[in-house]
């Protein structure tokens, strides 16, 4: 099922398949312009993921219950097979002036491998089998998100994953440099640093998403550890001034309905256009229909 | 009945005269501080200023009627939606974010300056929205207050009929009648930019709250509301007006519940005192 037209999408909302959710979140850190971040671990509403999970060992995260301990996606309502959910208005604003001009991307947290350290040069076997939203991870990324702070040795991430066809072995593209002294929800691998890329590790040639990560390397042993997220984006969210909520609807004003799979854990990532405050607020609502 | 198509929305407003458009104006707003929220429904004006009567700590259930607030239209037989809605702000508090909500029931007269564990009565339940699903919670400053920290510990009821969860969160009094006070987590020590108070891991909704608990006096009295937020609309500058037409700017058409109590919420972009702030909702039912 889906919309098969405006008329009726018009019917469906108003027979009762819409939600609404608001959500807010205060940051912890204090962000640096250029860089993204990692805004699931933030307090607020909802509660702040709290990375639990067996070093190295695939955690599922869905809407329900979260990662097993925190159910830290945005509730959207359950699961509505057989029809399909979409998000049909997003909004948020910040009423801090550090926290403009940003970026939020929503996206749906598949899992993550917690756990992993920084501070070795062997490769770093990832264990569990991710089971996906997505068939073989299309349109899956990956990110790395610190969490511990990092020491201050220079080191780049590689990567063996396998793709969305999916095969095995691919590596990443480029050398991929981490951010030296990154702090705890940084996307450390995003910046505006040679070989920085973000908010997600680039894929080999003609890959367009990832179903599972065999191992991750680093060239040389930092301090910290962090967990590699594999998430699904689903759409963008400009913040341009502040106390000015940004808006965006997914049907007249950019078609798109980005579809939400049932279970989806939908989380916010955050581009800081400034260096951005700690104990910045954001606030913001999502809007979901399905039919 | 809900709508079957656009055709059907616009035949219940140019032929069905299932339309009811409601003009508001409120010559007064609570002063706010910029970057933080306030209750529009605390002015003077059409509708009429909310005074969030009361008895202490009880549970109130609102009902909209005639001016109390944001009038919709006449009784009918089936629930209102929000087709279109225009505001504008004429003082120089803008940008304006404003967010429109049922208040489905307050707990008046919160002792801000109180320790102790006040517990809340709750003889009388919600109204609408009856399970609490969606169901948020902000304070209000009903008394003015010290204008310093503390942290505000609830317990309430979630959306299932959990009982006993309990919250904690900053809470930053303030001198200003209608003022929000509760922020997104434990004494952030900046100023409520949040509307509503956090919920427990998991939570979808209150239904109802037990008890209000602070530790350090603040100074005034609050109110507890509970509210379902419906739709916003962003004020760009003053005199000119933010509008919307739902179903073409933005995919919905909000549903308002037979004896919504409609109000507003504001969050200032910028430091004001009162200023009158007008526009209208049109309501559409099929």
């Amino acid at each position: 099922m889906s919309f098969s037209s405006m008329d009726d999408l018009v019917n469906k909302i108003t027979s009762g398949k819409f939600n609404r959710v608001d959500w807010n979140k205060i940051t912890a850190l204090v962000a640096t312009a250029g860089r993204w971040y990692d805004f699931s671990d933030n307090n607020g509403y909802p509660v702040g993921n709290d990375f639990t999970g067996t070093a190295l060992a695939w955690k599922t995260c869905d809407e329900t219950t979260g990662n097993g301990s925190r159910i830290f996606g945005l509730p959207h309502g359950g699961a509505v097979s057989t029809d399909t959910k979409h998000i049909l208005n997003v909004s948020a604003v910040t009423a801090v002036a550090t926290g403009v001009p940003a970026q939020l991307m929503l996206v749906d947290m598949q899992g993550y491998w917690p756990g992993i350290s920084n501070n070795t040069t062997s490769a770093q076997t990832l264990t569990g089998t991710p089971s996906l939203r997505y068939t073989n991870g299309a349109g899956c990324r990956l990110f790395w998100v610190q969490r511990t702070t990092a020491g201050a040795t220079a080191q780049n991430i590689a990567l063996s994953y396998s793709n969305s066809a999916p095969t095995s072995g691919r590596s990443l593209p480029v050398t991929v440099a981490m951010t030296a002294s990154a702090i705890v929800g940084h996307i450390s691998h995003s910046g505006t640093a040679a070989n920085n890329y973000g908010p997600f590790l680039p894929l080999a040639s003609g890959d367009t998403g990832v179903s599972n990560v065999a191992s991750v390397t680093f060239s040389a042993a930092n301090t910290g550890t962090g967990a590699l997220c594999l998430v699904r984006p689903l759409l963008t969210l400009p913040l341009t001034t502040a106390s000015v909520a940004a808006e965006r609807d997914m049907l007249n004003q950019l078609p798109s309905l980005p579809r939400v799979m049932d279970g989806a854990c939908l989380t916010w990532l955050y581009f800081a256009g400034a260096a951005t405050a700690a104990s910045s607020n954001f606030y913001g609502s999502v809007e979901f229909g399905w039919g | 009945m809900n709508f079957r198509s656009i055709s059907e929305i616009a035949k219940s407003q140019a032929e069905d005269g299932k339309f009811w458009q409601q003009h508001f104006y409120k010559t007064s707003q609570p002063t706010a501080l910029a970057g933080t929220w306030s209750d529009g429904s605390v002015g003077s004006g059409i509708p009429g200023y909310n005074a969030y009567i009361g008895n202490a700590l009880e549970f109130k259930a609102l009902i909209g009627e005639k001016n109390t607030s944001i009038y919709q239209g006449p009784e009918t037989a089936q629930n209102k939606r929000v087709a279109a809605a225009q505001v504008s702000v004429n003082g120089a508090a803008a940008p304006i974010k404003f967010l429109f909500s049922d208040y489905l029931g307050i707990y008046p007269l919160i002792d801000l300056d109180s320790t102790d564990d006040q517990l809340l009565g709750n003889t009388a339940s919600l109204t609408r929205y009856t399970d609490g699903e969606g169901v948020r919670a902000f304070l209000v400053m009903q008394t003015p207050g010290a204008g310093i920290n503390a942290t505000c510990t609830i317990e309430y009821t979630n959306s299932a009929g959990v009982t006993g969860r309990t919250i904690s969160f900053g809470v930053l009094s303030s001198a200003n009648i209608g003022a929000l006070i509760s922020q997104a987590a434990v004494n952030t020590g900046i100023g409520p930019l949040t509307p509503f108070i956090p919920l427990v891991n998991g939570d979808r909704g209150i239904r109802s709250v037990q008890s209000v608990k602070l530790d350090a006096g603040v100074g005034g009295f609050a109110v507890l509301v509970l509210c379902k937020p419906l739709f916003h609309l962003q004020a760009f500058e003053r005199y000119t007006a933010a509008e919307k037409v739902f179903i073409k700017e933005s995919a919905s058409l909000p549903e308002v519940l037979p004896g919504a109590f409609l109000q507003f919420l504001c969050l200032r972009g910028l430091a004001a005192a009162s200023q009158p702030i007008t526009g209208f909702i049109d309501f559409i039912w099929s």
